[in-house]
């Protein structure tokens, strides 16, 4: 190459699109094509159909020369950028030098790719100066070329928009008036409008076809598309926030849906695109009438000279709006029933992409008499060298070398060729025993970059020009010592070689991932290198100097036998995408292979990592495409470490492991991860490392199917064992803690629930204190249901209820158990407690005195199990103080009943003793009451008697509860419902005062009706008694009502 | 366990909590059992695990029982100062237990190479390991050995769902018997000096020191103590003895060693 003429010539020679370039640029880059397909009828996709091969020399004779003189329409057609205007031009070249003396041929360029630029192109032919009323169609299609490019555009939006409002047609797609005030709406709303109008969309393609200078030289097809009418819920909030009037915000929302939303999409595309060309027309001010008249009288004028007419057009789609028309004009033949007409006979070649032409109507379709069909990747690979070689040696040739060349007929064996000033001893390609230096490409690295760079309906001459040779070799002429740079990925992966060259390199890491690219893409991709007969040596199938050039460090590598190896620019290898690479390497042990879209998918997923090691963030947020492979790394990741790293032996229960497993936060993310709202326990630190493991688990998910059953799979086992090792202890540390150097305590909030949890049910045993409780009291409480049918107040029992609220209960009772059972896994029945570290944990959450403050509460742990923990002992200990108030605010009263009734001087406290007493006096009562006929029945004592000690029990318990201010002592002197023990006391109390109520009334009415008094000694004795047992009537009555 | 078959419930966890229960005093076997798995927690009837987790406690000679009791075996204190240090303890006896099932199968998997992570769970490769072994091995005596050979360094375990597959880096193994060899830091030994030092307690993972090659286990756990700068392997040429480890041409490290130097202790 000579860099300091291609910086010259480089602008003038790399366009891509050929028409653009000069006669000789466009000659002397040329490579014939072997590969048309001939069909008589359209066929939209012909490849694979069993149809012959013809080279361009084939169809010129046969076709464009016309010999037979006859009528003629052909259409050249394929996929966008596939080179049809390069096929028409050469045709044309060909044919202005073969044409016959009485023969015109007018070459329509798209250059000006607007209808009026290619009906002026027309006008300016000399044959048709004297054409009839020249200036009428002059001044018409000067008509509308002062009107300000946004003016423009916003008279074809609103056309549409009138058109759909107007539309009365009968025929075609049809949408309901509903609809189409919908679809008003929604065009005529801001944000639409805007998105509608942006570069690039379809307002943009249809004002390329009217507007007299627009910069779109392609044959851009000027149509709305599905994807135009794609609403995502960015675009839905700022139509919203605009003010969208319903009917547009009705039409966004079907469009915003999933599914329905692309259906909606492409019938809206297909009706708007009915009114294309009644909207260019207007737009242009052009009638389909003015078209078809100036055609006809251009045939006639030359009908009149005697000539005949060879039109090519290199993109039918420079006429939308007026194409029928066109084809109309054209398709009219000179013979038959058309005699009369006097027109000259007309041979048309066309070119149009394939779906542009596929749209023409039937009729039309049917009336091209040659179809030529340029397959999209018709390249091999002989081809796509002379490609590469003709336009690098173009652009280092100086312009008047090309042009005399052109001039002089553009022989091939005169075709010049450029000395070499860089890259001299790079390889080249032959041109009939010319060498072509291919510098700065090679012949590995153009198959590579053609297969790897350009998808599918990107093979294509225009995208090889933009996408690869423009951009490399500008890359060498501003920074060779950067190239490959990022750009220019790595292609098929062997990962052997990657860390060979890092491992090499590990000190200068940008400059090994960039001679990895090197190596992989210019070079073949091999860990060998080898030196031929002539001493040669080459590294990885790259000649030891060519690394220089590209200032890259040369590295050894293993040692092999010179290779025999394919001619790359073997003509019989049709499809350099079916290449198998390893064709060319030096022999090696048989391999898996693995397939390529595998290794695409590696590819793919690296390009991400690699940006992320080099400063970008990382967006693993979508499952799909290649974030979406590095995210489910990342969760295989995770899902490794939880099961390699032997955790419980780590001091990390496995409940704790279970928590986190089942929580938000990942074991491990990315740094700079992208929307990562809960940060992982481990970040692992962009470097080439980690890619490196990375890859790894993608291997194992790709290349193995979730295997190691790959090609140096052992390798990956080694990385992901010893990255296992190496992040063990930062993750544990991590899982232990809740935040920054602080432990997670959770069990021992799970701990002091379950100590609430049996006190509120009563399974703490009577005289049993908190401060006692050992690992039996608090684990062993099963959950069962909750009982509120008992003597406790309704705090109480609202507390009982809300601590078994939704299975909690249950849920912090397998913490507190699992948390200390040392687990065989996920096997295992049995529990094997951690005693040793239960009891330590139990003395811990005494000495806190079973309370833990509000503000030591790890509420905000990204683990919700753990957090939940807390939360759950929160919604117990905020409770519990209004909870013990209430208990002794419904005990006090008893208390006070009971101490009136039977503690005086002598007896203070109700013991049994007292309650022995009481039980005496009462059975006293009945037998007196018995003896003197009075008829109350005896009260049932049995109860108390039996009971006594636990009554007695019972109330020195609550007394004492009530003189205290520990909330957990009060609790539990109220754990086993004392009030209930009780309560057969005071009901014997109730009962007595009834019953010598009864005895003081009958008592008296006797006396009354003896007429006794009390001067007799023994009136007297009885008087005494009935007093004795009217006074405890009245005392018990008393109390009765204050109670 | 370790003297004649493996169980799944006898896990290295739950012997070590054994042996801190009786560190300080002795206990009866029944007082040590319930205080292990209690009656009191639902699911505790039945056989319990108690017998095998102390029968592999007293094959690694850490506890003795006599008339109903067992007592922590004198002298080893240090062994149990921690999980980590009981580990050490149990990989530089291990090579005692030649004729347990455990030694066995440790030694047929790592000769293997890398044949064994081809298959996706440990129970898949039961026939051939019980061929590497020359006597039956079942399904449960397999996944029993994962957690000692989990817990003693000998790999790492890939789990996915109900599979369990076993991956060999006998790093963590090979660094304890480095410790527990005394072998002086910093000082440039030949590898035949150095196998000499760390002796037969290397034999459960290299089963044929004559080939002078390490296999795939051993060489993965030399390379990643050689990487996290544990220890530094050398080849120096022109010397007359060497080791392979296993070829991996992608890691720094030649396939062919000479010596070895011992960097951390």
């Amino acid at each position: 190459m000579n860099l300091k003429i291609a910086k010259e010539r480089m602008g003038e020679v790399l366009k891509p699109d050929s028409i653009t370039s000069s006669q000789g640029d466009f000659l002397a880059t040329h490579v014939s094509m072997k590969n048309l397909l001939l069909l008589r009828n359209f066929d939209m996709k012909p490849e694979g159909k069993n149809l012959s091969a013809h080279s361009e020399d084939e169809v010129y004779q046969k076709y464009i020369r016309n010999l037979s003189n006859k009528h003629q329409f052909i259409a050249v057609y394929g996929q966008s950028g596939t080179g049809k205007s390069h096929l028409i031009r050469w045709f044309g070249f060909k044919f202005m030098h073969d044409k016959p003396e009485n023969e015109v041929a007018l070459f329509i360029r798209r250059s000006d790719n607007s209808l009026k630029g290619t009906i002026r192109q027309l006008l300016d032919q000399p044959e048709v100066q004297n054409v009839k009323n020249k200036d009428v169609i002059e001044r018409l299609v000067k008509a509308s070329q002062a009107v300000p490019d946004n003016i423009l555009k916003e008279t074809i939006y609103h056309s549409f928009i009138i058109e759909i409002n107007n539309d009365e047609r009968t025929d075609g797609i049809q949408l309901s008036s509903v609809k189409r005030k919908r679809l008003v709406a929604f065009l005529s709303n801001e944000s639409i409008q805007e998105r509608m109008m942006h570069d690039g969309g379809p307002i943009e393609r249809i004002f390329s076809k009217i507007a007299e200078h627009s910069m779109i030289a392609t044959d851009t097809v000027a149509q709305f598309k599905a994807d135009d009418f794609a609403v995502d819920p960015d675009l839905y909030e700022a139509m919203q926030h605009a003010g969208a009037d319903i009917k547009a915000s009705s039409e966004a929302r079907t469009l915003l849906a999933d599914e329905d939303g692309a259906a909606e999409s492409k019938i809206l595309a297909s009706y708007i695109n009915q009114f294309v060309d009644t909207v260019v027309q207007r737009c242009a001010g052009i009638e389909p009438g003015d078209f078809e008249q100036i055609f006809s009288e251009i045939r006639k004028e030359l009908f009149r000279q005697g000539k005949n007419l060879t039109l090519f057009i290199e993109d039918i789609t420079s006429f939308t709006g007026v194409d029928t028309a066109l084809l109309n004009a054209l398709m009219e033949e000179h013979t038959g029933m058309y005699a009369q007409a006097g027109l000259c006979r007309i041979s048309s070649i066309l070119g149009g992409t394939s779906s542009y032409i596929g749209d023409f109507r039937d009729n039309h379709k049917d009336r091209i008499t040659q179809y030529v069909y340029i397959p999209d990747g018709g390249f091999d690979n002989q081809s796509l060298f002379e490609l590469f070689g003709r336009y690098i040696n173009t652009m280092s040739l100086p312009e008047q070398t090309i042009a005399e060349w052109s001039m002089q007929g553009a022989k091939a064996e005169e075709y010049p060729v450029h000395e070499a000033k860089q890259g001299a001893v790079w390889e080249s390609c032959n041109l009939s025993g010319k060498k072509l230096c291919l510098y700065p490409f090679t012949q590995k690295s153009i198959v590579n970059l053609y297969t790897g760079v350009l998808a599918q309906g990107q093979k294509t001459i225009r995208y090889i020009i933009q996408r690869i040779i423009s951009p490399v070799i500008q890359e060498a002429m501003d920074h060779p010592d950067g190239l490959p740079s990022l750009t220019w990925g790595i292609i098929s992966v062997n990962s052997k070689l990657d860390r060979t060259i890092h491992n090499k390199l590990a000190n200068h890491p940008e400059t090994a991932d960039r001679l990895a690219r090197f190596m992989a893409v210019w070079g073949d991709n091999t860990d060998f290198q080898y030196t031929d007969n002539d001493d040669v040596t080459y590294i990885a199938g790259l000649r030891k100097e060519v690394y220089d050039d590209f200032k890259l460090p040369v590295i050894a590598l293993t040692s092999t036998e010179a290779p025999i190896p394919p001619k790359l620019d073997d003509p019989e290898r049709k499809d350099p995408s079916q290449e198998d690479n390893k064709k060319t390497e030096p022999a090696k042990k048989s391999e898996i292979k693995i397939a390529p879209e595998k290794q695409q998918r590696l590819v793919k997923a690296s390009e991400i990592l690699n940006k992320w090691r080099a400063g970008a963030e990382i967006d693993i947020a979508i499952t799909a495409g290649a974030p979406g492979i590095v995210r489910e790394a990342r969760d295989d990741m995770c899902t490794y470490l939880m099961g390699a790293i032997n955790w419980q032996v780590e001091g990390v229960s496995l409940d704790n492991m279970r928590k986190i497993r089942d929580s938000s936060a990942k074991l491990m993310d990315f740094e700079r991860q992208a929307k990562n709202r809960t940060p992982g326990f481990y970040v692992l630190p962009a470097n080439w490392d980690s890619c490196e493991v990375v890859k790894a688990f993608i291997r194992w998910s790709e290349y193995g199917n979730r295997s190691f059953s790959y090609p140096e799979s052992d390798y990956d086992v080694y990385l992901i064992t010893a990255w296992a090792e190496s992040v063990k202890g930062i993750l544990i540390k991590a899982v232990k803690f809740w935040k920054v150097d602080t432990d997670s305590q959770y069990v021992e909030a799970s701990l002091i629930s379950e100590l609430y949890r049996m006190i509120l049910r009563g399974d703490i045993g009577v005289n049993k204190q908190a401060k006692n409780v050992d690992e039996k009291d608090i684990l062993s409480v099963p959950v069962s249901a909750v009982n509120t049918d008992n003597g406790h107040s309704k705090e109480w029992n609202a507390l009982l209820k809300l601590i078994a609220d939704k299975g909690n209960d249950s849920r912090n009772h397998d913490t507190a158990v699992d948390y200390f059972n040392v687990r065989q896994g996920d096997g295992g029945s049995k529990v094997v407690l951690q005693a040793d570290e239960l009891s330590q944990t139990i003395k811990s959450i005494k000495a806190k005195s079973f309370y833990i403050a509000p503000e030591q509460m790890q509420k905000e742990d990204k683990v919700k199990g753990r957090k939940d923990t807390y939360e759950y002992l929160d919604s117990i200990q905020t409770r519990v103080e209004a909870v013990a108030e209430a208990e002794k605010a419904k005990a006090v009263e008893t208390i006070r009943y009971l101490n009136e009734q039977l503690t005086d001087d002598d007896f203070d406290t109700i013991d049994v003793e007292l309650l022995s007493m009481l039980l005496d006096n009462a059975k006293e009562f009945y037998q007196e009451a018995n003896s003197t006929q009075i008829n109350i029945s005896t009260a049932n004592t049995d109860q108390v008697k039996q009971q006594a000690k636990q009554i007695a029990s019972a109330i020195e318990r609550i007394n004492a509860a009530l003189g205290s201010q520990d909330t957990i002592g009060i609790l539990t002197a109220f754990s086993d419902d004392p009030l209930t023990t009780i309560k057969p006391l005071t009901c014997l109390l109730q009962t007595l005062s009834r019953d010598m109520d009864t005895v003081d009334k009958q008592i008296e009415k006797k006396s009354n009706d003896l007429g006794i008094n009390s001067e007799t000694e023994e009136n007297a004795e009885m008087l005494i008694l009935a007093e004795t047992m009217a006074k405890d009537a009245s005392m018990f009555e008393e109390a009765g009502e204050q109670q | 366990m370790f003297g004649s078959r493996m169980v799944t419930p006898a896990i290295p966890e739950r012997v070590y909590e054994l042996c801190k229960l009786v560190e300080k005093k002795p206990m009866a076997v029944k007082e040590l059992q319930d205080k292990m798995e209690p009656n009191y927690l639902p699911g505790n009837s039945g056989t319990p695990y108690f017998a095998d987790y102390r029968l592999a406690a007293e094959e690694l000679g850490l506890i003795n029982i006599s008339d109903g009791f067992v007592s922590f075996s004198e002298g080893n204190s240090k062994a149990i100062s921690s999980l980590q240090s009981m580990r050490q303890y149990a990989n530089w006896h291990m090579s005692e237990h030649k004729e347990g099932q455990f030694y066995k199968v440790t030694q047929g998997i790592f000769s293997q190479d890398t044949a064994v992570f081809k298959y996706g769970n440990l129970t898949e490769m039961l026939s051939e390991v019980s061929e590497w072994v020359q006597s039956d091995v079942t399904a449960q005596n397999l996944l029993g050995w994962r957690f000692w050979a989990s817990y003693l360094g000998l790999g790492y375990l890939n789990q996915r769902g109900n599979s369990v597959q076993f991956l060999p880096n006998a790093g963590v193994f090979i660094w304890d018997i480095i410790s527990r060899a005394g072998i002086e830091k910093n000082q440039l030994f030949s590898i035949d000096e150095w196998i000499e030092k760390v002796g037969t307690h290397i034999d459960p993972i290299q089963k044929d020191l004559g080939e002078r090659t390490f296999n795939f286990g051993t060489s993965c756990g030399l390379r990643m103590l050689h990487d996290q700068e544990y220890i530094k392997m050398d080849t120096i040429m022109d010397q007359k003895n060497s080791w392979r480890l296993y070829q991996m041409n992608s890691h720094k490290v030649p396939s062919e060693i000479t010596h070895i130097t011992v960097l951390r202790g």
